[in-house]
């Protein structure tokens, strides 16, 4: 009874593992890449099944890629806009004066004082 | 023209010294207003004044060259001002750009998110982070354009009270406008360098002004404070695990999130009424010297034609 509920949860970790593996290229992989990229003596059919999967759930897309064909990953509205928000904030060597932050960064010394509140307010 | 011509330059350095006072003992709202306006009338003053200086070159001007007597203004000086005059209307000119720019930027980052919470956005970074994004144009549009910016980190540090301690302040910011003070500042050291520690002092005061307003809002200082420090200290943690937080280069700050945070654990200030004092009459101050100034170099113009 067991070992079916064990599978599912290593196809989900595996799952992950080939979204983490294309999201670390900015360039699509053909399966093989993949096996060879994941590693772990991964069967070439179990890296296919895992891709299908992960296509049906909208996660990963099927393009045209060197000739053969490769997966990316596809992204959320939320990823795309980290992405270009970091390149806006890159593109300005003033954001730190114009933008109205919650915070910045601190220095080592504000760092302990900030702990030090923290801790004094956990003791009151 | 005698050495009130150059009484606004010294007002500026005196602004800069006054700055830190303001910062510390005015209540942020009345200080944030009062240390921009006398920082935006610092930098006009000073700009009229090296005006003043540069137009005393009039009298070397080749078809108007005649005697007109001694102008105490020597040419090498009013030359100075001349390219200093130049200087800052280019200076001017390139903060508005920039900051434009900036934000263009990142109202089109953000165009395809759909607010969560009428005006809130999520994006995908795992780096704690917020900021406050004013709408542009026209006032209806500008409401409806506005955003509050939070990474998916920054949710992550925060429990749900101090998430709407950030949010009450990041509300405070667009709703009182406080993009417009520091828009005015910032033209103001880009035109004055000697206002720059002024300028940062109103970068201070709105953070602190902010926090107030949280505090109103959430109904304690303590959270608030809470809020600030935790948020502080994840995003610390997070630049040492991504080596040195390489995405985006961080500068220093002038911001103050210690002092922020120390503030609140005082009892709130009373009204300093020291600094609508201190602004009303550093700004007589540089009117006058202005006024007198200029009605000096009307008299050299007089004496020209």
């Amino acid at each position: 009874m067991d070992a079916p509920r064990h599978e599912r949860r290593a196809a989900g970790a595996l799952e992950s593992e080939v979204l983490a593996v294309l999201r670390s290229v900015d360039h699509p992989m053909k399966p093989s890449e993949i096996q060879s990229a994941v590693g772990r003596d991964l069967a070439y059919n179990t890296v296919h099944t895992i891709l299908t999967r992960l296509q049906q759930k909208g996660d990963v897309a099927r393009v045209p890629y060197a000739g053969r064909i490769g997966y990316a990953p596809v992204k959320s509205a939320a990823q795309v806009a980290a992405e270009r928000m970091r390149e806006a904030l890159q593109s300005s060597d003033e954001h730190e004066e114009i933008l109205q932050r919650f915070i910045t960064a601190l220095s080592p010394d504000e760092e302990d004082a900030l702990r030090a509140a923290l801790d004094g307010d956990r003791r009151t | 023209m005698n050495i009130t011509v150059y009484l606004p330059f010294v007002a500026s350095i005196l602004i800069g010294l006054a700055g830190p006072v303001v910062a510390r003992r005015a209540r942020p709202a009345v200080g944030a207003t009062a240390l921009a306006s006398i920082v935006a009338i610092g930098a006009i003053g000073a700009l009229w004044a090296t005006a003043l200086l540069a137009a005393t070159l009039v009298d070397d001007v080749p078809f108007l060259a005649r005697s007109v007597g001694p102008i105490p203004v020597p040419d090498g000086v009013a030359l100075v001002a001349l390219l200093t005059l130049v200087i800052a209307s280019v200076r001017l000119v390139g903060v508005l750009r920039r900051r434009r720019r900036l934000y263009a930027r990142i109202h089109d980052a953000i165009a395809d998110l759909e607010p969560v919470d009428s005006d809130v956005v999520v994006i995908a970074d795992a780096r704690p982070d917020a900021f406050a994004v004013p709408g542009r144009g026209p006032a209806r549009r500008r409401r409806h354009e506005q955003r509050i910016v939070l990474t998916e980190g920054m949710l992550a540090a925060l429990d749900d009270g101090q998430t709407s301690a950030l949010l009450a302040h990041e509300r405070a910011h667009l709703r009182a406008g406080h993009h417009r003070l520091r828009a005015a500042a910032d033209l103001a050291a880009a035109a004055n360098p000697l206002l720059i520690p002024a300028r940062n002092t109103v970068g201070f005061l709105c953070e602190r002004w902010a926090d107030e307003r949280a505090v109103a809002d959430v109904g304690s200082r303590r959270l608030v404070a809470n809020a600030i420090a935790t948020a502080a200290l994840a995003q610390a943690a997070d630049a040492r695990a991504t080596a040195a937080g390489h995405q985006v280069a961080l500068g220093f700050n002038h911001c103050g999130t210690v002092d922020r945070v120390a503030a609140l654990h005082r009892p709130p200030a009373s009204a300093l009424r020291a600094a609508t004092v201190l602004a009303l009459v550093a700004s007589v101050f540089i009117l006058a010297a202005d006024v007198n100034a200029t009605g000096e170099l009307l008299e050299i113009v007089r004496r020209l034609v």
